[in-house]
């Protein structure tokens, strides 16, 4: 089944790179659909069925952080997988973005060997269970 | 305090190559720094933590649509490197920002950033940060980029 990701930076430049890679990278892809921060990320989570959301952390408005945690709180959303793709590179950061339910993490800048093997192992590993 | 000049020279290089293909180079000792030829640009990027400051880089605007090309796969005349020009010039800065961070601090610290700004820099601007002490110069394709660092132990 085609995968709907859904990719979230507020630099043009890295979604457009992250939605170029994913096309290439022989992943089994449905929609790649955009947002510029956390606020526009959880209005089209909740428009379109999403499979996997791969986020920056430090955005305007609403950033990484506070969208992982509201998609922890709506029960509609919770199951959907989420990478961060930041930056930093604070091992505490990656801890506490672990304890908040994210799946994996992504130092920029990544390759997209890279980004092909995290969305491989996170849509693989939600296939074989079936979510 | 004041970041290692190397530490910052070396992960500017490796960013410029791994974000941009760019390859930057030292400018010879021998000759004169370059003028940037044209209109420039200065990114800027704060962050807080164990301590705070900003890094700054100043460019030719003409790089930017060559950075953006590179970053996305395409043409340096197509349309969409010259949209994403001083955004790609900021998304660069804040990897070269959250890589010295780290190199500097360590993998514990936890740093925020802010958003890069990217807006253009006059002939004062420039010569200013040509002749502070603490600035880097570098060339990339030819072409001058000038960088400072600031880092102030927080409270």
């Amino acid at each position: 089944m085609a995968h709907n990701i859904l990719v979230v930076d507020d630099s043009a430049t890295v979604r457009a790179v992250i939605a170029k890679v994913l096309g290439l990278a022989g992943i089994d892809l449905g929609v790649v659909y955009q947002a510029a921060n956390g606020k526009e990320a959880l209005t089209a989570a909740r428009e379109h069925h999403i499979d996997l959301i791969l986020t920056d952390i430090n955005m305007p408005e609403m950033g990484g952080m506070e969208l992982v945690a509201k998609l922890q709180e709506d029960p509609s959303l919770a199951q959907i997988p989420v990478v961060v793709v930041s930056t930093e590179g604070s091992s505490t950061r990656v801890d506490t973005l672990r304890e908040l339910g994210v799946r994996a993490y992504l130092r920029k800048p990544f390759t997209p060997e890279q980004v092909k093997q995290t969305v491989d192992e996170i849509m693989g590993a939600n296939n074989a269970t079936g979510s | 305090m004041q970041p290692d000049r190397d530490i910052i020279t070396g992960t500017l290089r490796e960013v410029f190559e791994q974000v941009a293909f760019m390859f930057p180079e030292s400018p010879p000792e021998d000759e004169p720094y370059p003028a940037p030829g044209g209109p420039a640009v200065v990114a800027q990027i704060d962050y807080t933590g164990p301590w705070h400051g900003s890094l700054i880089l100043a460019a030719p605007e003409s790089m930017c649509p060559e950075i953006a090309a590179n970053a996305l796969g395409v043409d340096p005349d197509d349309s969409a490197a010259g949209s994403n020009a001083h955004d790609a010039l900021g998304e660069l800065l804040n990897v070269c920002c959250g890589r010295l961070l780290t190199s500097l601090a360590g993998e514990h610290p936890v740093f925020n950033l802010s958003i890069p700004s990217v807006t253009p820099c006059t002939l004062e601007q420039w010569a200013e940060l040509l002749h502070d002490a603490d600035c880097i110069r570098i060339l990339v394709d030819e072409r001058p980029v000038l960088a400072k660092m600031t880092a102030v132990q927080s409270h």
